[in-house]
């Protein structure tokens, strides 16, 4: 597969993916750029990849936690998560209260439910991503299921 | 059959992920028709992937094209002069070293930016 023909495919699913993460439009914009920048310098490892979508969202994985990283102490970095306008805009398209409940999840289960809801990830792919064993992962998700569904259940009977 | 709500839970998923053949795709209906407590898993279960579905997003074609020619712009004079340093090393090892001795550190470098 060339690269050209990688990005068509998985382009949508990586920027969902980090703007899951993120919540902030440019830099999941920034952050998808160089997340395929770094998969055009390592296009000779595709081959031997399984699965090319959990390897593009394992090297998406480690640019957030590197930008992340390097922003942490820089007060626009702040200041963008701060500025309302843009988010607020965009996540009253969304569900507010699913993106509530997922807050109350830990980072790691969150993106786990991500992962097997959105980009219909199998337990052992997510454990590649997260560099998680597969029965850890399999347990995050039982339990990360189950306390959504009834944070749910208990919305409907307005508890 | 007996399902506890792991068991119950796996076999949604892997509906919901389409990866049930003909035949396990008939039980799973006999299921939801025969079992509550499965029934109810699935309508929590479905009510959740529908809802995370919203979370997936698509760019608007321009934008991605946009993205693409970025990434290949940067992509393109870095592989370049990756190919410069790589043909100035060869030749400066071609210099050095007693022409049989110099595929073998080649392939020594090959290997070592593999392991990398």
């Amino acid at each position: 597969m060339d690269f050209k023909k990688l990005y068509t495919l998985y382009a949508d699913s990586v920027y969902s993916y980090i703007y899951f993460k993120i919540k902030d439009r440019y830099l999941a914009e920034d952050i998808l750029q160089e997340t395929f920048l770094a998969v055009y310098n390592n296009l000779n490892h595709l081959p031997a990849i399984r699965s090319p979508k959990a390897w593009l969202l394992a090297i998406a994985q480690h640019k957030i936690a590197d930008r992340l990283r390097k922003e942490k102490n820089q007060p626009f970095y702040t200041d963008s998560l701060a500025d309302s306008s843009f988010h607020a805009t965009e996540q009253i398209e969304e569900n507010l209260f699913l993106e509530e409940l997922l807050q109350r999840l830990d980072e790691t289960s969150r993106q786990i439910i991500y992962g097997i809801y959105v980009e219909q990830l199998s337990y052992k792919e997510l454990a590649a991503i997260f560099n998680l064993p597969e029965g850890t992962v399999k347990s995050k998700a039982y339990y990360a299921r189950a306390k959504l569904k009834r944070w749910l259940e208990a919305d409907k009977d307005g508890i | 059959m007996a399902f506890n709500t792991e068991k119950s839970m796996d076999l949604i998923l892997q509906y919901l992920h389409n990866q049930l053949n003909a035949e396990e795709k008939l039980n799973f209906y006999h299921l939801l028709q025969t079992d509550a407590t499965f029934r109810t898993h699935f309508a929590a279960e479905w009510k959740l992937y529908k809802e995370l579905q919203l979370y997936k997003r698509k760019m608007p074609a321009k934008q991605k094209e946009q993205i693409l020619n970025s990434i290949l712009a940067r992509a393109e004079p870095q592989r370049g002069r990756e190919k410069i340093i790589h043909q100035f090393v060869q030749q400066l090892w071609a210099m050095i070293l007693p022409e049989p001795v110099v595929p073998l550190i080649i392939n020594f470098a090959k290997e070592l930016s593999v392991s990398e």
